[in-house]
């Protein structure tokens, strides 16, 4: 599971599971302390994991 | 979105004339063959983060430094140093959870959302502009984490 604020970069690697967090350099899973939104992210890459995918599959927060 | 990645590439080239992001075609997908709940989680991140007690990364080689950090399971936010200089670091520095989530992840163990967290996570530097040690060692940390049990990585670049 790989948690990137740069998909077109990520995605040229083909990870197979990808959540695209629209952040920036130096905080993928968003500002600090913002436990709302790092739960967010961190869910959403649970229940890529859960779900059967064939190909790289990406999820924009 | 490509104009974003031309630009980048642009300005690495700046330094790197011969530089061209590694590209692959074919996306390894490797199904999760039990519940959540029954799984060993890792983190990985290419954030440049070290112990305070190991040695730097290496920012003097013309390639990057292909080598890897070992952060035990039990690190707090006071124990990390960082090596990486292409990034802010006032984001990790208020809170490491920006780049590696480690607190998020004990609280998934305690609500039993995952089963447990490995005893090692990792953190390789970022810049690197010859990836072929970059590989070797990645397949050797994945091997390592295979072996003592982890089922789930998340990675984190900077």
């Amino acid at each position: 599971m790989c948690i990137t604020f740069r998909k077109d970069i990520t995605g040229l690697a083909r990870a197979p599971r990808i959540i695209n967090t629209g952040t920036s350099a130096g905080k993928p899973l968003g500002n600090p302390r913002d436990k709302m939104i790092q739960r967010k992210i961190i869910e959403s890459g649970f229940r890529l994991l859960e779900e059967g995918i064939e190909d790289m599959t990406i999820i924009n927060i | 979105m490509l104009n974003k990645l031309r630009i980048t590439t642009a300005l690495i080239k700046r330094r790197r004339p011969d530089f061209e992001f590694k590209t692959f075609r074919n996306a390894p997908i490797t199904p999760l063959t039990k519940p959540l709940n029954k799984c060993k989680l890792a983190l990985i991140t290419t954030g440049g983060l070290h112990l305070k007690t190991d040695p730097p990364f290496d920012l003097t080689t013309q390639n990057g430094d292909c080598s890897y950090r070992k952060l035990p399971g039990d690190i707090r936010q006071e124990d990390i140093a960082i090596s990486h200089k292409w990034y802010n670091h006032k984001f990790i520095n208020a809170d490491l959870n920006c780049v590696f989530p480690i607190d998020r992840m004990r609280e998934y163990v305690e609500k039993g959302r995952i089963k447990s967290l490995s005893e090692e996570h990792y953190s390789f530097m970022g810049h690197i502009y010859g990836t072929e040690g970059l590989i070797k060692n990645s397949i050797k940390v994945g091997k390592g984490l295979k072996e003592i049990g982890v089922n789930i990585a998340f990675i984190t670049p900077t």
